[in-house]
């Protein structure tokens, strides 16, 4: 589509009150189609709730082990603990008896973040795409490593991290070792983005004392199974939702206002001294 | 469908340089540590103080905003001026408490066809809830295009470029023009193929205020620049000028755009909420097409 000719509305005229759509949609009388799928007589029943979610983000249909991978992706970041942001806001809600949609879509809105969940998951992914790149046209580990955070230190002034390859309050990630094992009960083989990435995660734990986090593994499992930056974006936007449900569940079954509570003197007022307004306001 | 796989061969890996595949990170590398971050026990903020109450430190029983006495910022500020103040710690010169309302104004809708409108109205006349429908469409908002992130990258950009010569800069080819984007520069496009007129009408307002209003000016001069690209002002990049002329930082433009852009998205969703489903339009059979 090109916005460069003249007030040419004719591309307008046309979708106006139509819907075309390559997805699919409900047939009354007839069938909810998915990409070719009937819904309720193909997927429901003999696909997994995953199954469908890919389906429905990538238009292919994939295998139950990658879903069951998948779906184990999920579990790492459904933390009953409400000291994690996204989870917090969760709690915040329920304090004040927020409905739990609220409390959860507001987390999950939360976890589009630089810095950890769902939003960090695009960087990840190009960044082990480019390595993979990189890797194929004979550039090292090191030189891959020291690329990459030459650039961030251009881009940032605070500490250079390579996306997927650091994380907040611990050092460590128990979750890649949880999901190297997922993979190595489903029978997976080590893929080329998969053997990179444990490899710059060896780099740069000798020289930095980083390592991997779950979002650069499963970037790297998801490059292998052939999914691009924008599709794993998609995949997981709702990643830290079931953590969010067991903070709110439990702050909202509580009395008002006991979640976290904050006397006034828990501010810290740090602003300009007590001072009046000018006369002329 | 495609049933994706995974499996490398291990020669394949050895071709191009790397080491055999191994699953095998360096021993007991991720068994987790606390970083022992120094995580402050208060929340710091130079915004507001609240004087508990001697009974009960949790009930506040007065409160300041940058050291003003908040019953005095009620009783003698305008709704403006205390926006501006809470904003930004500082009280307006006469010449910003202008331009702010004025924005509050211009900026008060983006009309019942931009999605954000149409997410409120759908949340209306489907009987959601009527507490959702505010963050729903300011959701749907946030967008890169006529959306509230496009204003945080239109300041960004202004704010970049904004001591470069506006016609030289655009001869210049440092920035490239792609016609296959409604907004190939943040906050400068097109809406439909054509350019917004109503946004040049809002510019003519900002200038009837007669004011030296320097990001303003250098845009206007970047559009003048960029009509033979047919490219003109977005609302969003008026509005990403005039945070900029009102000392606002990207951050703080990016939400208040969203602040500003609320009554029209509440009137029009609360407007549906209680009409009948046949109200709002439901593409018929006919309309659907299912591609193949």
């Amino acid at each position: 589509m090109s916005y460069k000719n003249k007030d040419n509305v004719e591309q307008w005229d046309r979708l106006r009150n139509k819907i075309e759509s390559k997805k699919g949609g409900w047939v009354i009388g007839d069938a909810v189609y998915n990409h070719g799928y009937r819904m309720m007589q193909d997927l429901v029943g003999s696909s997994s709730y995953f199954q469908v979610l890919v389906l429905n983000i990538t238009g292919r249909l994939p295998s139950k082990n990658i879903t069951k991978w998948l779906e184990a992706s999920f579990i790492c970041l459904s933390w009953p603990d409400p000291r994690i942001w996204c989870n917090q806001i969760g709690a915040l809600a329920g304090t004040i008896q927020a409905s739990c949609p609220s409390a959860v879509s507001g987390g999950m809105l939360a976890a589009d973040s630089r810095m950890y969940g769902a939003g960090t998951m695009r960087a990840c992914m190009e960044f082990i795409v480019k390595a993979g790149q990189q890797a194929n046209k004979g550039k090292t580990i090191s030189e891959i490593v020291d690329n990459e955070l030459a650039l961030k230190a251009k881009q940032l002034k605070s500490k250079p991290v390579i996306s997927g390859y650091a994380r907040p309050i611990a050092s460590g990630d128990e979750r890649v070792t949880a999901m190297q094992r997922v993979g190595r009960d489903l029978g997976f083989s080590v893929g080329h983005h998969e053997n990179i990435a444990i490899q710059i995660h060896n780099e740069l734990h000798e020289k930095y004392d980083d390592g991997i986090n779950v979002a650069g593994y499963c970037a790297a499992l998801l490059s292998d199974f052939g999914y691009t930056p924008l599709e794993s974006e998609r995949i997981y936007a709702t990643w830290v939702n079931s953590g969010i449900h067991a903070c709110y569940a439990e702050a909202a079954d509580k009395p008002e206002l006991t979640f976290l509570p904050m006397r006034c003197d828990d501010i810290d007022y740090h602003g300009p001294t007590i001072r009046k307004l000018p006369k002329s306001q | 469908m495609t049933i994706l796989c995974r499996s490398v061969a291990t020669g394949y890996l050895q071709l191009i340089g790397l080491n055999n595949p191994t699953k095998t990170m360096n021993k007991n590398k991720q068994s987790e540590q606390t970083k022992g971050d120094a995580f402050t026990q208060r929340v710091p903020t130079n915004i507001w103080k609240e004087q508990g109450s001697p009974s009960n430190p949790y009930i506040a029983t007065k409160a300041y905003c940058y050291g003003y006495d908040f019953d005095e910022v009620i009783d003698q500020l305008s709704y403006v001026d205390s926006l501006y103040l809470m904003l930004t710690g500082n009280l307006p010169t006469s010449e910003q408490s202008s331009l702010l309302e004025l924005c509050l104004k211009l900026f008060m809708t983006p009309g019942p066809r931009h999605p954000a409108t149409r997410a409120a109205m759908n949340a209306g006349i489907g009987r959601t809830h009527v507490t959702h429908i505010l963050p729903i469409s300011l959701s749907v908002l946030s967008a890169d295009y006529l959306g509230s992130t496009e204003v945080g990258n239109a300041m960004k950009f202004i704010q970049q470029h904004k001591n470069k010569d506006a016609k030289t800069f655009i001869e210049s080819g440092e920035i490239a023009i792609d016609h296959s984007s409604p907004n190939p520069i943040p906050g400068f496009g097109t809406i439909y193929n054509g350019l917004d007129q109503r946004t040049l009408k809002f510019v003519s307002k900002v200038q009837s205020l007669n004011c030296e209003f320097s990001h303003f000016n250098w845009s206007q001069s970047f559009v003048l620049g960029l009509v033979k690209y047919r490219l003109s002002w977005l609302p969003t990049g008026l509005a990403a000028a005039l945070f900029l002329d009102l000392q606002l930082d990207y951050r703080t433009g990016t939400c208040l755009f969203q602040m500003m852009q609320s009554p029209g998205l509440i009137a029009h969703g609360v407007e549906k909420a209680n009409k009948p489903l046949t109200d709002m339009p439901f593409v018929n059979e006919d309309n659907y097409v299912i591609q193949k």
